[in-house]
């Protein structure tokens, strides 16, 4: 039997610890307390961002028991993710991996498997790191985050969210309550690549994911983002219009690749400098358009 | 010659504890009573300390005690030169330095009072490079030394100018090697118990060297040796860095569980041990080569500056095995190597598994390879045409000719297991597409044990009781490596009984003579040596009591398996029947056994001698493929060929292999410490990357056995030598995929790509 | 705060903190310190455990988040004279060096043999990714998941169900 702690407990050591079972309270309490409570999910990113000072945090919302937001549910034109919903849930789940396999993709190159089974899709968007492995996906699939306060809630596209390393327009008052991406029924081709200092258990020095929709070999949707190369995952809708309406044997790969190469602003820091990530983005750009090619002619 | 218990892959004798939790490592020691305590460190390279004032800590909740380097008996210590401050006194000469320290009854109150310590630092001007350092008239580090420089190995053989003239070729290269951590996986734990079982001070925890322990721990404390006390049983790994770094916690430890009388418990977070602990040296090589045109080597001029950070550390001693070894297992007529140690404010570096070896391997290796290019000539025949044969003269004057010159065994085997002829002819071709193959070798020499550096002895003490049970203490440290399965075997081997009865005891400075540190992959070697002596001398005396119960002629004499035969198979006693008899007709059956190495001699100024009474030849050949667009590295296969003298356990040879090759592979292709103005700035594993699972290529060990005249059952070194190669094996593969020639460590994604190093902030 | 969980198949009330990880509770409240510490951010695996059935790193697990739940740690996996087959491997196959990774490799390997009893090279590296080890090269700790799950295809299922 599963004991539940719905009401807050007081310390002596710390303020508060909330633990509550339903969205409603979770609101409110994030409402109440605004940026004077921590929000826990799965704790993966914040217990390494307070590594060694976890006592200094007075109070805690944790969210991890409203069961209400992890599910994962096919709507009409549209899968609904929900924000406790695990990297490893994101790998095993047949839905996202039928409709964006580049999600499940980079859902398998988070961390470890000790961090995949813990940390949370809302997790990955709401810490809002330029390195957050999902984001790129997301955006090239064009998600929609759903946020609600206690009083209102809000539907947001998925590349306004970002507004800067760890930074976004979530309000103190805000939760994110759902991660919504839409279904194409058109034939949909994807290519997701993360480069790294080593092979796995690595914060990625680059990440790219294309995303082409096609009708009668015509390019009718593009979705290309870029993560680690800018002070937020960027989606570079550019290059997306410019490829529109065209058929892949119509475009200039190197062209399109010096573009991403101009479009991004890369920083130097520990994981890749940014030189190196610039001439990185643009040949990984060819590569996703040849092999999105080669899987068209022999799929 | 066949054994029962020697050459063979027997289990582990410290396993099951270690696959069930129950083994205790230094964090799980709990004493009643216990306090917890942390230190304040440096944030500053270099600054004079105005003052500290602990008066807010002090007064701190659960605060049991503030100390400084005031409340140091005795501040400075060093193995080698006693340079390192236990707490900074007036000055931090790297960021890191301890300045002050508080126990507490919690770990988070040491933590919190740390914080309300108010230390006044007056910053000071740092040196972050050794080239900066020697400079005429620059600040000195040390205020007690004429200058920066730490040490100068010079080594003079022949005359280099006479060589150059007779070169038809001559190549002149940099190679730059880079900060490394040891990066074991448990952080450095110790626990100091004050008035411990007749003791001053008791000392547990991670601790490599438990003798070095004791004397820093004494000198300290201004105590005698004999009030010391250092036990040692689990460390989760050390590759030579537990050791000064160990030994300054411990004795902070002990100066405040003195006082307060009371356990004081110190544990590194990962942050702290990477910040604290000193590093691999970085080194800058310049190395000029002629060779004729037909490949023979005439000469070989080496520059070698060491950055020994803050501190002097093990760096005389590092840099002297880089002096020995700088040209490598090449025949040379004329050599001039100059190595060089200088104190700079960055972290202090000092011995790491190698020791002063993978620096110049992956410098003289990567030479080897570029003069091959040049004369278009096949690196292996370059090689051949030059390596070091039975009798050869190396750069310092040794004839090599008291044990098996085998490099070129090695050679051939692990060129044949690679197929490495064949595969270096296909990747010298085009090949298409982004993913370029490329194959290369590296080989080497290597001196066992401590050479020159000091007194080579070690000792052992075994005891067997009257219901047959024995037990083996050693002077030297399991550091996870094998070595109390290893002398167990040995013991067995000679006692002529089962594993079983054996249990190996931890170390404990109270029962065994110093027998020095457990580096230079000498445990096997020397401190074999010394379980067998005290084998051989309990076997003498239970085999002339047999001798003479039974009226056999010594000779014939048979122990086997815990049995007592007549020389014609005939079962004649149990050995606990015989031992039982023994003990109770008071024959003594404890015996130390001592090993001191064979003379060895070095004349510092000519660098001159026979540095080393026996070497291992090794080979390495790595396999790799270049995404030439992303500039993504991948080490496919290692084939590892290393002569041991002979394998005592063959299974843990292979293990010292595949862990030597993956630890060779991180420094040669990921990990970096960044240090930025004397700071660190990786201090996790999240940042600092070391090899995973899924790094590990295809490794294909190959054991060469040669017995040595002088190791136990022929038993030479294995630890060190597998890892000091992959780093050029890799290099030279990565010049032959890429085409390009990267001479500075590691082989990270941008060198590989754009072929140099790119500088952080533009180009 | 007090909370309840299930370590090892028994029940156990500690009193916590929310700032108290799993591992501190396990090591320090229980005892329990087969479970390690090697970095405290989830970059090494030392402090892996198997928590409701998945895969953890005890050390960014909030220890109130444990409450109610079953955690197995390496203590609960067998003893010395009745080792689990995974850890009777890790011995014969001379994987286990220095031995602080040993309990979480031997939880991850534990993990993904549950899930998948005859997995390939490949299957085994991605399982135990999260585990960092620094001494073996992990080539024999390949082979010791290797001979473990033909030592499990034998026996009906381990004695932790």
């Amino acid at each position: 039997m599963k004991q539940e702690n719905n009401q807050p407990i007081s310390g002596t050591d710390f303020k508060n610890y909330f633990q509550p079972s339903s969205l409603k309270e979770a609101l409110e309490i994030r409402d109440k307390y605004r940026s004077e409570v921590k929000l826990v999910a799965g704790a993966t990113d914040i217990f390494v961002q307070y590594n060694e000072k976890l006592h200094e945090v007075e109070n805690w919302l944790d969210i991890s028991r409203i069961e209400d937001l992890k599910k994962i549910e096919k709507k009409e034109k549209s899968i609904f993710i929900g924000p406790l919903v695990t990297h490893l849930e994101i790998i095993k789940s047949d839905l996202i991996n039928k409709h964006f396999s580049a999600l499940s993709a980079a859902a398998l190159e988070v961390g470890s498997p000790q961090i995949r089974s813990r940390g949370t899709i809302g997790g990955n968007i709401c810490t809002s790191s330029p390195a957050g492995d999902l984001l790129p996906p997301l955006l090239a699939y064009e998600a929609k985050f759903h946020l609600s306060s206690r009083k209102k809630s809000r539907i947001v596209e998925s590349d306004e969210f970002f507004t800067g390393p760890k930074k976004n327009i979530l309000k103190d008052s805000e939760l994110l309550t759902g991660i919504e991406i839409p279904i194409s029924d058109a034939e949909v081709y994807s290519f997701w690549k993360k480069i790294g200092r080593r092979k796995a258990l690595v914060i990625s020095t680059l990440t790219l994911n294309l995303v082409l929709e096609f009708e009668n070999d015509l390019i009718k949707r593009a979705g290309l983002a870029v993560g680690s190369a800018a002070p937020v995952p960027v989606r570079l809708k550019k290059i997306e219009e410019k490829m529109l309406g065209k058929k892949l044997s119509q475009l200039d790969y190197k062209k399109i690749a010096e573009e991403v190469k101009n479009r991004i602003s890369p920083i130097d820091d520990l994981r890749g400098t940014k030189e190196y990530r610039e001439d990185v983005a643009a040949d990984i750009m060819v590569n996703a358009l040849e092999k999105i090619e080669k899987e068209r002619v022999s799929g | 010659m066949a054994f029962e218990y020697v050459n063979k892959g027997v289990k582990r004798v410290d396993a099951y504890e270690k696959v069930t939790g129950k083994a205790k490592f230094g964090a799980d020691l709990e004493f009643a009573d216990m306090v917890y305590a942390k230190v304040l460190r440096s944030e500053y390279p270099h600054a004079e300390i105005k003052a500290i004032d602990v008066s807010k800590a002090e007064k701190m909740p659960g605060v049991e005690g503030v100390y400084t380097a005031d409340d140091i008996p005795n501040n400075l210590f060093g193995v080698i030169v006693q340079d390192q401050q236990v707490l900074a006194k007036d000055r931090v000469v790297l960021a890191g330095d301890g300045v002050a320290m508080v126990a507490a009854e919690t770990e988070e109150q040491a933590a919190e009072a740390l914080k309300k310590i108010e230390v006044e630092y007056k910053e000071l001007p740092g040196i972050f490079d050794p080239v900066d350092a020697r400079a005429e008239g620059v600040q000195k580090l040390h205020e007690n030394k004429e200058d920066n420089q730490v040490i100068h190995h010079p080594l003079r053989k022949g005359d280099v100018k006479n060589g150059f003239e007779k070169a038809d070729i001559i190549l002149e290269r940099e190679y730059k090697t880079q900060f490394i951590e040891h990066s074991y996986i448990e952080p450095e734990a110790v626990v100091a118990v004050p008035e411990d079982q007749n003791h001053l001070i008791s000392i547990y925890g991670s601790i490599q060297n438990p003798y070095a322990t004791r004397t820093a721990v004494a000198v300290v404390l201004n105590t005698n040796l004999s009030k010391v006390r250092v036990i040692q049983n689990h460390i989760g790994g050390s590759f030579g860095g537990k050791d000064e770094v160990v030994s300054a916690m411990a004795a902070r430890a002990a100066v405040m569980a003195l006082d307060l009388k009371k356990p004081v418990k110190m544990v590194n977070s990962r942050e702290e041990s990477i910040t604290e602990s000193y590093k691999r040296h970085p080194y800058q090589l310049k190395y000029k080569v002629g060779a004729t045109k037909d490949g023979k080597l005439t000469a070989m001029e080496i520059e070698a500056v060491a950055d020994s950070g803050g501190y002097a550390c093990q760096t005389p001693f590092v840099t002297w095995r880089s002096v020995v070894q700088a040209t490598g297992p090449y025949e040379l007529e004329n050599v001039k190597t100059d190595v060089y140690g200088y104190y700079t404010n960055n972290p202090y570096t000092g011995a790491m598994r190698g020791y002063g070896s993978p620096q110049v391997i992956f410098a003289q290796e990567s030479l080897v390879d570029e003069l091959a290019k040049e004369l278009d000539i096949s690196p292996l025949e370059l090689r051949l045409k030059n390596i070091y044969r039975q009798n050869s003269i190396t750069a310092s004057g040794q004839k090599l000719d008291t044990h098996t010159v085998s490099l070129e065994e090695v050679i051939k085997k692990a060129v044949e297991k690679s197929n490495y002829k064949e595969k270096y002819l296909e990747y010298s071709k085009e090949q298409k597409g982004d993913i370029k193959k490329g194959i290369g070798l590296a080989v080497s020499f290597r001196g066992c044990s401590l050479g020159a550096e000091a007194i080579d002895a070690a000792a052992s003490l075994i005891q067997i009781n009257k219901d047959g049970s024995v037990a083996v203490y050693s002077g030297l440290a399991e550091n996870g490596q094998g070595l109390k399965t290893i002398f167990s075997q040995i013991t067995a081997e000679v006692l002529g009984i089962t594993m079983k009865n054996i249990d190996y005891m931890e170390i404990d400075t109270t029962f065994t003579p110093d027998s020095g540190s457990t580096v230079a992959s000498r445990a096997t070697l020397v401190g074999g040596n010394s379980i067998k002596d005290a084998a051989q001398k309990l076997r003498a005396t239970i085999d002339a009591f047999c001798a003479d119960k039974f009226d056999l002629d010594l000779d014939d004499v048979d122990i086997r398996e815990g049995f007592i035969y007549d020389g014609k198979g005939n079962r004649l006693a149990t050995f606990e029947d015989i031992v039982g008899e023994m003990g109770n007709q008071g024959i003594m059956l404890s015996a130390y056994g001592w090993y001191k190495g064979p003379a060895i001699s070095w004349d510092e100024e000519k660098g001159t001698g026979n540095p080393y009474f026996t070497y291992v030849y090794g080979c390495q050949i790595a396999e790799v493929e270049v995404d030439t667009g992303t500039g993504e590295l991948s080490v496919t296969n290692m084939t590892a060929a290393h002569d041991v003298g002979r394998a005592i356990n063959p299974a843990n040879v292979k293990g010292q292999v595949y862990g030597g090759v993956v630890m060779g592979l991180g420094y040669g292709i990921m990990e970096e410490v960044e240090v930025n103005k004397g700071k660190i700035k990786n201090t996790n594993l999240d940042e600092y990357l070391i090899p995973t699972i899924k790094d590990m290529p295809e490794i294909e060990p190959i054991i060469v056995e040669n017995p040595d005249p002088v190791g136990p059952f022929g038993a030479k070194s294995i630890g060190e030598p597998t890892l000091e190669l992959g780093s050029a094996a890799i290099a030279n593969a990565v010049a032959q995929a890429s085409g390009r020639r990267i001479r500075s460590l590691p082989l990270n994604l941008e060198r590989v790509l754009i072929g140099r190093a790119l500088h952080k902030g533009g180009k | 705060m007090k909370i309840s969980l299930t370590v090892n198949g028994q029940l156990r009330e500690v009193e916590i903190t929310p700032y108290t990880r799993l591992l501190d509770l396990l090591r320090e409240d229980l005892g329990l310190t087969g479970t390690k510490e090697g970095c405290g951010k989830g970059e090494c695996g030392a402090c892996t455990v198997i928590m409701d059935g998945e895969l953890v790193a005890s050390c960014l697990v909030p220890a109130p988040q444990a409450d109610g739940s079953e955690v197995l740690t390496i203590e609960g996996l067998g003893s010395r004279d009745n080792l689990h087959p995974i850890q009777e491997s890790f011995v014969e196959t001379g994987a286990v060096q220095c031995g602080f990774c040993i309990p979480g490799m031997i939880l991850a390997s534990k993990k993904l043999l549950d899930e998948n009893p005859h997995p390939a090279e490949e299957e085994i590296r991605l399982g135990l990714s999260g585990n960092i080890c620094r001494c073996t090269g992990y080539a024999k700790i390949i082979d010791a998941v290797m001979m473990a799950a033909e030592k499990m295809d034998g026996r009906e299922s381990d004695q932790d169900g």
